[in-house]
């Protein structure tokens, strides 16, 4: 396997963001599969922003440890990333900005690029292109496709932007030819045919999987990292005959959602952790009224503002069990940005399909992920539409009694009802909060009481019958493995990485990455727990939620791997955990954390 | 031709004997009948609250929300289903206490739904608190002492948010009642009716009694509806009645201009934009760019 991980950083606004960009497409141009993650600190503009793109010739399913090749735009670039440059990796840094320390074994190669943007091109907007140049000079990155993205990029700005950024290419090209001598081990295979991918961010896959699955209303209000959600779904909405409106609060957005929804159409809305407090409210009044609606949570580190450009997965228990009283839900948690698309579309099915709230969790880093991944082909997705009553298929009238339609009839055996459109009379009728009979009339009787919440509570026993199977992804080769992962999220992915290399050791590791998280198989779980000899739950969260949840629905007893810096795990950091497992065989049940493995240290991409 | 009882589902109403509401649900039913709207073309949103209830005692398409909500609720309808009439049917502690948030943007983005507030400045369903438009020393269960809030002015207040359409009536009187809930049904963009409708279980101040022989028809007096600052100036003065029980209470149509509405500037924008027939176009242009 062959695999590079480029890291560039520099101040925000330099360009890091856009130079990654190039890179990571010109990668899926020439034939590689990409990963590429990024940052930016919480300002507008300055501050340290990176971008790390990694690059394989086999499918990725996480940016890796660290990076084999360093671009510094800036002494703060160094600073940040100098504890970890370790013997062998390759740092590139602007020499007119800084003189970095003696680093053992680090290559270093000088590159004067301030001077090279501001003396020689004459416009310093070009400094990350020309670190671009400089990068595939060094590492033999296939140009055409670089040259290819410039021009996309910047055609729409003018030929004389795009020969700008052209020269700026060659420049960078020619100065690693011409100054640098190369010693270090790196370089791209030839490019190779193009695969048919596709490039998406977490959040784009959310927002053209919501396209797909028909979402013609999205109501939106900007919380990061949950906005961009709405940036990308916008022009794809009002192009296929939907529309977003932009609401004065979550509460609202949750609110014309399900106005929408309650008025024929697919809707959604997206939000982050504070969000969705406030969205609560309604989270259980679509429970009760059987209304269905996607809510999107991209998790961000909380309580309150808490860190809201980092990653955590700490809002599982909110999205389970958020909400007063009792009703059904399913939430759902894609493992990757392809993965991001594919949910999307099953969230609005297992919606429409139910009458319930989805909710889709997903996370800070996700929203930020870039991944290539084999195109989607559209006509080979299925997409559930709502069940609409139709006077014509009841012949008998059974959902009609004394003129009025029936919304919430409890004759079904599985607890759905057609739904009545406005505007077709033969299906008037009210949808409210309070309990109801089966004509929505209000009813406090006991009887109607428990008859309703049986009945919303069998599309649940249906959906774990027959929809909830396929979102456990198992990967147990072994009968009797030494250690079983159960992960969700972001950090399946992760793990995923680390279980090849564990085997590749010789561990015997089962894996199992869970999408649906309510409600739970617990048979599923079961049946994979009794194939290890113990179960491990590594989670970004402090008390272990994922874990708590498997206690609670299955007979599972996990130990907990908490994980709470704000940062995602990086796949050795999973190795790790396994290996100290193993050389502590009386370990079978509880809670661990990072300071269990490493004491005092921490860990991790910074 | 459709009757006042065709829009009345067989629910029966749960207000108290002498309610105000009784006449708005009247009112309404009559003004749908008279505007000949068909009932499965209609949809009603409500929040929570005595007034509330009102959607489910009519037989159109309703939906009662929760507190204060009615009006989000009533714009995902709007914009998913332009071609349906949507009223809103709540109280003065939805739309001006728990709910202030919403009135102000969905008046200033003219979105054509029809608000009716049913102001009995008090909370009934809780039994007895001071409302928003509670006027000032009542007495209410947490205000033992009467209330040392100032009351908001339901009228001034929407002029100022930007509504297209806005008018204040009183339920003891009928006629007038239905004449104001037509025109606010038959104007283009948002409409506010603040409908004066007495509590008779707990507001022993302003009753029917009371506002007997003070309401004052403000059109017929000669205010002519399309003069903002003439409707701001009755407006302000229409607080009077709070201090001074002694002053008239204007009724009628305060303000009306006719704006683009929402609804009509995003048809617009989805004509401009809207048309793509294959999904799979919005895909493949994530495939890395080629030129």
């Amino acid at each position: 396997m062959w695999d590079l991980t480029v890291k560039i950083g520099g101040e925000g606004g330099e360009g890091v963001i856009s130079a990654g960009d190039f890179l990571t497409e010109a990668c899926a141009r020439a034939g590689y599969w990409v990963v590429n993650f990024k940052s930016f600190p919480a300002e507008i503009k300055g501050g340290y922003a990176q971008s790390v793109v990694r690059v394989s010739d086999e499918r990725l399913f996480s940016t890796g440890d660290s990076f084999d090749v360093l671009c510094c735009f800036n002494g703060e670039a160094y600073e940040f990333n100098k504890k970890h440059l370790v013997g062998g990796t390759v740092m590139v840094y602007d020499s007119s900005d800084f003189e970095p320390e003696d680093h053992d074994g680090v290559i270093m190669y000088p590159v004067p690029l301030s001077y090279l943007a501001r003396d020689v091109m004459k416009a310093y907007i070009t400094k990350n292109v020309i670190a671009l140049g400089v990068l595939c000079g060094l590492l033999d990155v296939p140009v055409e496709p670089i040259k290819e993205s410039i021009k996309a990029k910047f055609g729409r700005k003018g030929s004389q932007v795009v020969d700008m950024n052209l020269r700026a290419l060659e420049l960078g090209l020619d100065f690693a030819k011409r100054e640098l001598t190369k010693r270090d081990p790196y370089r791209f295979p030839p490019a190779k045919e193009p695969m048919d991918v596709v490039i998406m961010e977490g959040n784009q896959a959310i927002a053209k999987g919501a396209v797909v699955a028909g979402c013609k209303f999205y109501a939106a209000y900007p919380i990061t990292p949950a906005t961009t959600v709405g940036n990308y779904i916008v022009e794809d909405l009002i192009r296929t005959g939907g529309w977003l409106y932009q609401a004065e609060d979550e509460i609202a957005s949750l609110g014309m959602a399900l106005g929408a929804s309650f008025a024929g159409v697919k809707a959604m809305t997206a939000t982050s952790g504070p969000g969705l407090s406030l969205m609560t409210e309604f989270l259980s009044y679509s429970g009760m009224t059987e209304l269905p609606v996607v809510i999107v949570d991209v998790q961000r580190v909380g309580p309150a503002t808490g860190m809201p450009t980092k990653h955590e997965q700490g809002d599982l228990y909110h999205a389970v069990f958020g909400g007063h009283g009792e009703f059904p839900r399913a939430v759902l948690a894609p493992i990757s940005v392809e993965d991001s698309f594919y949910m999307t579309i099953e969230a609005f099915n297992l919606a429409e399909k139910y009458q319930i709230p989805v909710i889709l969790l997903t996370d800070a880093s996700m929203s930020l992920r870039t991944e290539s991944f084999p195109s989607p082909r559209l006509k080979d997705i299925k997409i559930v539409d709502r069940w609409v009553y139709k006077a014509s298929e009841d012949p008998e009238g059974r959902f009609r009694r004394a003129g009025r339609f029936l919304r919430y009839a409890l004759f079904t055996s599985d607890g759905i009802t057609p739904m009545g459109t406005p505007g077709d009379p033969d299906a008037i009728h009210a949808v409210t909060g309070l309990e109801r009979q089966e004509n929505s009339d209000p009813r406090n009787r006991p009887d109607v009481r428990t008859w309703q919440m049986e009945k919303r509570f069998k599309k649940l026993e249906k959906l774990l019958r027959e929809d909830a199977e396929r979102f456990y992804e198992i990967d147990g080769p072994f009968d009797k493995a030494e250690l079983g992962l159960i992960t969700w999220g972001l950090t399946a992915s992760v793990t995923k990485e680390a279980v090849r290399r564990l085997r590749n050791r010789g561990v015997k590791v089962n894996a199992l990455y869970i999408k649906l998280l309510y409600p739970l198989r617990g048979d599923v779980v079961e049946r994979f727990a009794e194939r290890c000899e113990r179960v491990v739950v590594p989670e970004s969260n402090w008390s272990g939620q994922l874990a708590t949840l498997l206690r609670a629905f299955s007979h599972v007893r996990p130990i907990s791997y908490c994980v709470y810096r704000g940062e995602p795990f990086i796949p050795k950091e999973i190795e790790d955990l396994v290996v100290y497992l193993l050389e502590n065989p009386t370990l079978t049940e509880g809670r661990l954390t990072p300071s269990h493995l490493y004491g005092e240290k921490s860990y991790g991409l910074i | 031709m459709l009757k006042p009882a065709d829009y009345r589902s067989d629910v029966e109403p749960t207000w108290c004997a002498g309610c105000g509401d009784f006449g708005v649900l009247a009112a309404i039913t009559r003004a749908f009948a008279e505007l000949g709207l068909e009932p499965h073309r209609v949809v009603s949103v409500s929040g929570i609250g005595c007034s509330s209830r009102l959607p489910l005692f009519l037989k159109n398409y309703s939906i009662h929300t929760l507190h204060g909500r009615a009006i989000p609720v009533a714009i995902g309808v709007k914009l998913a289903r332009p071609d349906l009439t949507v009223i809103v049917e709540t109280g003065d502690g939805d739309l001006f206490s728990i709910g202030a948030g919403h009135n102000p943007h969905a008046a200033r983005r003219n979105v054509d739904i029809t608000v009716l507030c049913m102001d009995n400045q008090v909370y009934g369903l809780t039994k007895n608190q001071v409302s928003p438009t509670s006027r000032e020393w009542l007495y209410g269960s947490l205000t033992p002492y009467g209330s040392i809030d100032r009351p908001l002015n339901p009228i001034a207040t929407m002029l100022a948010f930007g509504a297209t359409f806005v008018a204040q009536t009183y339920a003891g009187n009928l006629q007038h009642m239905t004449y104001v809930i037509k025109e606010a049904i038959k104007h283009r963009g948002f409409s506010f009716v603040n409908i004066i409708s007495p509590c008779p279980t707990f507001n022993r101040v302003d009753t029917f009694q009371y506002y007997k022989g003070k309401v004052k028809d403000i059109n017929q007096l000669g205010h002519d509806p399309s003069s903002y600052e003439a409707a701001l100036r009755v407006a302000f003065h229409d607080l009077d009645h709070y201090y001074d029980p002694e002053a008239p209470v204007p009724i009628g149509i305060f303000y009306r201009v006719q704006m683009e509405t929402y609804e009509e500037r995003m048809a617009k924008v989805k004509a401009r934009y809207g048309g793509l027939e294959d999904l799979q176009e919005i895909i493949d242009a994530c495939k890395p760019k080629r030129v």
